[in-house]
């Protein structure tokens, strides 16, 4: 399953390139991330649940940078297994960075993905689409995020929202709906 | 499942009308063929509910519709997601808009993922379906943009808003509340009723004894023997062979009290689960078991390396090379399928070794994975490094003078692929044993292996025992199908758990899924290149092909695969010339085992692919063709030198018409026709081979030690005179107790439930040869013919006996039935002694008993050997197998136009397995192959994607054929006696995959004027669409025509 994408981030090139590379800030973005724990440099690890109609699964995720060339290029691999080990996913990814303009930054994303095991038989179809769900929710809600570090007014709407006691900061980790994101 | 469509429509409003209605679901949902309810969640969001209806399935599909990209006027996007009768799906719809006229030109383009128990419900028939309702889309959205259609719609609107506000829609929802009202009280009253007569107990009889409340005055011994007493004195007579008598296993197979593995426990066993490869195809680079050995209940753990080091890998059968493959109960260094065992758990309980299993933790690395026949001659991944290439095996067939043939043909006719897909059997009862690794340093096994005396020399020198340490034992086996040969690996691994866990028992029962992905899978095989050489009125004189069999990854029985299917080799028809180069490849999918028709039934299939589609192509009616083309002297020796028996295959086509009325779905097949319906008449004849001649592992490896058959019956007369026959089969449901009963109870003159016939098999009964087993449709003959031997060589020592005792001449004898039960008799007299005297004199009742009869023993042994010769291993010459059961199915199927679901209409089967034994059982017997044999063609396959996933690895996505498909069925029978068996029976148990050549004979009949030929064994609705809309006729068959 091969999944491409270009977007644009608001931000310079290395304000980008900073956000990028810090992986709680990220995984917060990534739908179904439940935890992020850097491991050193360059590697992570998480833990992910997915739920495609009839399907769950939660998978805990590796990640290693294999190759960086900041801040503009990076490669790394996604390893991980779900919980009774009986799928494996496997994920070659590269991020390319360029500056549009001073205040923003273009990405092209690309991913290679692998499903072996109970999921797999679901890869070819179902999961193709699911991945690009996936990854649009990802992307409006890195698009969000980056927007709201860069201190454009999309920052202000979210932080009303914070603001709503430990109630809504809960609310606020939780809810990574798409047409939230998008709003 | 994906699906993908696109097209174009006109409707009359410009586009910015005509926008403006597509890009608004509220607009545009009511216009639905089917709509049901629209909600709006957002601007951009709504959910609509339309009625789904497929066939018998009805139900309600909810879509989340979200308008993602718009464009106006000229373009949108939609896409969505929702559920459908246990199923998920997700769309993506876009459509772009051009002004034409004055109207607007749509262009449109959809695709849809479908997952889940939909696909199997609606029998894969979607596509169809989904192509139905888009053209309802269009019409409808065509007529709602018509100006005419909104004027009249909006007077029916009036007028609807008009009726419901009457006093008769009033009336209705009152009747309809006093409905709902009263359901409740009903629904009450029934549950009342089932609770009274809970309360009350059950008042027929009782299924089991109340275990915990039995007395002594209460217990019965066990109603099985009585039942058959029954069962016979109803049938009355006294000849048994040929009674249609009730089976005497049912009794206590449908109580529930069988003995299958998982009733068999044992003090102090333990249990295993597998941790199984998720890769087609994987380096295993570190395994931790640390975790599952920390959980509480478990014994221990067993990895591939640790197997390696107290294991000798499998026997392998092929030649060469193939010798190297390295073959152990788990992956040593890498999984080579999906579902491999690579770590073994043994705990104190089934569930806490389930459990322990998902703790252990692999670590592969991925490798290519090789996932058809043609990537793995291209050896760019190769699976066994011993062999250094997945070309298993190869061999040329050749017979007569194929130049000359096709030189002097009239008619040439050329198919480029065919190709028989992959299933199998998945019989009820999934492999399973119970191993336990003995004191002596032996091991025992109760498992439900289905040729336990070839797999105990295959494990014996894997464990470095000798054969006398290995004891095997089967009792009840819930169906095998030949894919029970293969389970051996997991015996082995089972010993060597039992032997880490210190000689505890453990038992090992296989799960469903698991069984889907490496439980044996049927080969499947392409022919390439065929050429048909034909006279001028159509009879085929000559077939050359190039054959690939895709055996998975472990060869294990094959390569007997790439002689087996050569039984067979020119079908039922008299074709002389016949070249097929054979060849066989290892790729990374489940290892194959023999599966009911193994090897057989994918040359009947291409053999009468041939027949079909010459007929068609040269317009010849496909019975004449037949008729034209079937052998008809017997017995007939085979280009290849086997000779079958007997037959009559005119007269079996003959039965089968007037069974399901030939004349009569003719007449009506034209006039379906003339509605434009798709219906065809198909024939399948087959032949289902039987006791098969081992010499001819010989043609595919020269070294093999093994030759012609063999099988064992020991007979006695019990210290009470009981007659006790033990067999070496392991019968699975072929009636095994009953027939041996009704043979002995002939020879003896007694009746059968006066015969004890101990079930299974074992080791210790000494009643077994190296070739015992269930396998080959071989009971009938093999099997009958040792009880029958082993009778006459007990009735010659009883005689003997009683010669002495009655002081009568042994000529002047008669067996029969007395006051005091069985008995010799001296003819025409009141003399006889019953059996329980005559055992008393060797075992009880010795004494002065004259020196005469010191060698009898009254404890007979007999080994069946069927009379075989060595085939000639260099010209692929002999004769392979010893009977010949015939088998001609009709079927008429119709292929819906709209959903491509092939239904049958009528079918009928006709069987020819000589004198028949028990009508009763072969009734089954043909039932059973032919439901197996259906679902096979058009339902039932193992698909696998290109990274080494099974596709349809449970149920769900394999759906075998249950009750809900299986058509009714006209059954036949005519009996032509084999000259080769004692009793004149044939082997019948496989049915030799009839419905498989029937079924595609069927649809091609149906599809042929569609400019379809029907090139794969499995018929799908999704197969028949693609085959459809491929409509490649033209350049699937050539036909060249020589006029002289």
């Amino acid at each position: 399953m091969y999944i491409e994408r270009t977007f644009v981030l608001d931000g310079a090139l290395p304000e980008v390139w900073a956000f990028l590379n810090q992986p709680h800030e990220v995984g917060k973005c990534l739908p179904g991330c439940h935890t992020v724990e850097v491991l050193g440099v360059g590697k992570y690890t998480g833990s992910v649940g997915i739920k495609v109609g009839p399907i769950k699964a939660g998978f805990d995720v590796r990640v290693e940078t294999s190759e960086e060339r900041p801040p503009e290029y990076a490669a790394y691999t996604m390893r991980g297994a779900d919980k009774d080990g009986g799928s494996k996913i496997s994920a070659e990814c590269t991020l390319a960075l360029k500056a549009v303009d001073d205040r923003h930054t273009e990405i092209t994303y690309t991913s290679t993905v692998h499903i072996v095991g109970k999921l797999g038989k679901f890869a070819a179809g179902v999961m193709q689409k699911f991945a690009d769900g996936i990854n649009d929710q990802f992307i409006a809600a890195l698009t969000k995020r980056a927007a709201e570090l860069h201190g454009s007014p999309a920052v202000e709407e979210a932080e009303a929202e914070k603001g709503k006691g430990m109630l809504g900061s809960l609310k606020s980790m939780f809810k990574k709906q798409p047409a939230e994101a998008v709003k | 499942m994906e699906m993908k469509f696109s097209g174009q429509f006109e409707v009359s409003p410009p586009p910015a009308a005509t926008f403006d209605l597509l890009s608004d679901p509220q607009k545009f949902a009511p216009l639905l063929p089917t709509f049901s309810s629209l909600e709006m969640k957002d601007a951009n969001t709504a959910v609509v509910k339309v009625s789904v209806g497929i066939g018998k399935i009805r139900g309600t599909a909810s879509t989340q519709l979200t308008l993602q990209k718009k464009t106006a006027p000229t373009h949108a996007t939609y896409v969505g997601s929702g559920k459908v009768m246990g199923g998920a799906y997700t769309m993506i719809t876009s459509y772009d808009l051009e002004p034409k006229g004055s109207g607007t030109l749509v262009k449109w383009r959809g695709e849809v993922q479908l997952v889940g128990k939909i696909l199997s419900l609606a029998g894969g028939g979607m596509q169809g379906y989904a192509e139905q309702q888009i053209n309802a889309v269009i019409t409808s959205l065509q007529q709602a943009m018509s100006p005419e259609y909104q004027k009249e719609a909006a007077a029916r609107k009036a007028a609807q808003a008009e009726q419901k506000s009457g006093w008769m829609s009033g009336l209705i929802r009152k009747l309809r509340k006093q409905d709902d009202a009263s359901a409740a009280p009903a629904d009450a009253a029934a549950d009342a009723i089932d609770t009274e007569a809970l309360t009350a107990g059950w008042s027929g009889a009782a299924l089991t004894p109340d275990r915990g409340t039995a007395s002594l005055a209460t217990l019965k011994s066990s109603p099985r023997y009585n039942d058959f007493a029954e069962i016979v004195k109803r049938q009355g007579g006294d000849k048994w062979v040929h009674a249609p008598i009730s089976r005497k296993e049912d009794s206590r197979l449908v109580r529930g009290q069988g003995l299958f593995v998982d009733d068999y426990k044992l003090s102090g066993m333990l249990h295993m689960s597998l941790v199984r490869s998720p890769y087609g195809h994987a380096r295993i680079v570190r395994i931790d078991t640390s975790k599952a050995e920390a959980l509480p209940g478990v014994v221990c753990t067993l990895t591939g390396q640790e197997i390696a080091a107290v294991c000798t890998p499998f026997m392998q059968i092929g030649p060469g090379d193939a010798q190297n493959i390295k073959d152990f109960p788990m992956a040593v260094e890498k999984a080579i399928y999906q579902g491999e065992p690579v770590v073994a758990v043994v705990a104190e309980n089934p569930r806490i070794a389930a459990d322990a299993a998902q703790l252990v933790e692999v670590e592969y690395e991925s490798l290519p994975a090789v996932m058809n026949w043609k990537s793995a001659l291209e050896d760019k991944a190769v699976l066994h490094p011993g062999m250094g290439t997945n070309h298993h095996w190869h061999g040329i067939y050749e017979y007569g003078d194929l130049d000359q043939a096709f030189a002097d043909a009239a008619h040439v006719v050329k198919i480029d692929q065919m190709d028989f897909h992959r299933f199998s059997s998945t019989p009820l009862e999934t492999n399973a044993v119970v191993a336990t690794w003995t004191p002596g340093g032996g091991v025992d096994f109760f498992c439900n292996n289905s040729f336990p005396a070839i797999v105990i020399q295959m494990i014996a020198p894997a464990l470095g025992l000798s054969i006398d340490q290995v004891r095997a034992k089967t009792q009840d086996v819930g169906g095998s199908f030949g894919n029970k040969i293969g389970n051996y690996p997991y015996m082995t691994l089972a010993a060597l758990a039992s032997r880490k866990s210190g000689g505890r028992p453990v038992k090992w029962v296989e799960t469903r899924s698991e069984h889907m992905l490496a439980g044996g899978h049927g080969s499947e095989r392409t022919y390439l290149d065929t050429e048909v050489a034909l006279d001028k009125d159509g009879v085929i004189t000559a077939v050359r092909s190039r054959h690939i069999d895709d055996c998975g990854a472990y060869p294990r029985y094959e390569p007997l695969g790439c002689v087996i299917w050569s039984q067979v080799l020119p079908a039922c028809y008299k074709l002389r010339n016949i070249r097929i180069d054979f060849n066989q490849v290892v790729t990374n999918k489940g290892p194959s085992a023999p599966n009911r028709g193994y090897s057989r039934l994918q040359q009947l299939w291409f053999m009468e692919r041939i027949i079909d589609i010459c007929a068609h192509e040269l317009n010849i009616p496909s019975d004449q063709m037949r008729l034209n083309n079937y052998i008809r002297e017997f017995p007939y020796t085979t280009p290849n030198g086997c000779v079958y028996d007997s037959g009559n295959y005119p007269l079996l086509l003959e039965k089968a018409k007037a069974l399901i009325d030939w004349d009569g779905w003719k007449q009506k097949q034209a006039e379906a026709r003339a509605e434009g319906r798709w219906i065809g008449i198909g024939i399948g004849t087959t032949l289902d081979s039987g006791t098969n001649n081992f010499g001819q592992a010989r043609i595919v490896n020269p070294y093999l030690p093994f030759s012609g058959n063999s099988e064992v019956a020991t007979i006695k007369l019990d210290l009470d005179g009981t007659v006790v026959v033990m067999l070496g089969s392991t019968p699975s449901g072929q009636g095994h107790e009953t027939t041996t009963a009704q043979v002995v109870a002939d020879e003896l003159g007694i009746r059968p439930d006066m015969v004890e016939v101990r079930t299974g098999f074992d080791t210790t009964f000494n009643s077994h040869g190296g070739h015992s087993g269930s396998y080959a449709s071989q009971f009938a003959v093999t099997g009958l013919s040792a009880v029958h031997g082993a009778c006459q060589k007990l009735k010659k020592e009883m005689k003997r006996l009683a010669a002495f005792a009655l002081e009568a001449n042994e000529d002047d004898l008669e067996f029969g039935i007395g006051q005091q039960g069985p008995e010799l008799r001296v003819k025409g007299t009141d003399r006889s002694i019953n059996y329980w005297g005559l055992s008393a004199m060797v075992n009880i009742n010795t004494a002065g008993q004259p020196d005469s009869i010191a060698d009898v023993t009254l404890n007979i042994r007999h080994v069946y050997r069927p009379p075989f010769k060595i085939p000639d291993v260099e010209k692929k010459y002999g004769n392979l197998t010893l009977t010949y059961a015939s088998q001609l199915h009709i079927a008429v199927v119709e292929v819906d136009r709209r959903t491509y679901v092939p239904k049958i209409l009528a079918y009928a089967a006709v069987d020819d397995c000589g004198n028949v034994i028990n009508p009763k059982i072969v009734a089954g017997q043909v039932h059973g192959a032919t439901a197996h044999g259906i679902g096979a063609a058009m339902m039932e396959s193992y698909i696998y994607d290109k990274e080494g996933n099974l596709l349809t690895g449970s149920f769900t996505d394999y759906t075998p054929i249950t009750v809900m498909n299986m058509p009714d069925l006209a059954f036949g029978e005519i009996e032509t006696p084999s000259p080769f068996s004692y009793n004149g029976a044939k082997g019948m148990g496989e049915g030799g995959g009839a419905p498989l050549h029937t079924v595609s004979a069927a649809v091609q009949d149906a599809l042929f004027d569609q400019n379809v030929i029907i090139r794969n064994s499995f018929n799908s609705p999704n197969t028949l669409y693609d085959a459809v809309k491929r409509a490649d006729r033209a350049t699937a068959v050539k036909v060249e025509s020589r006029t002289r």
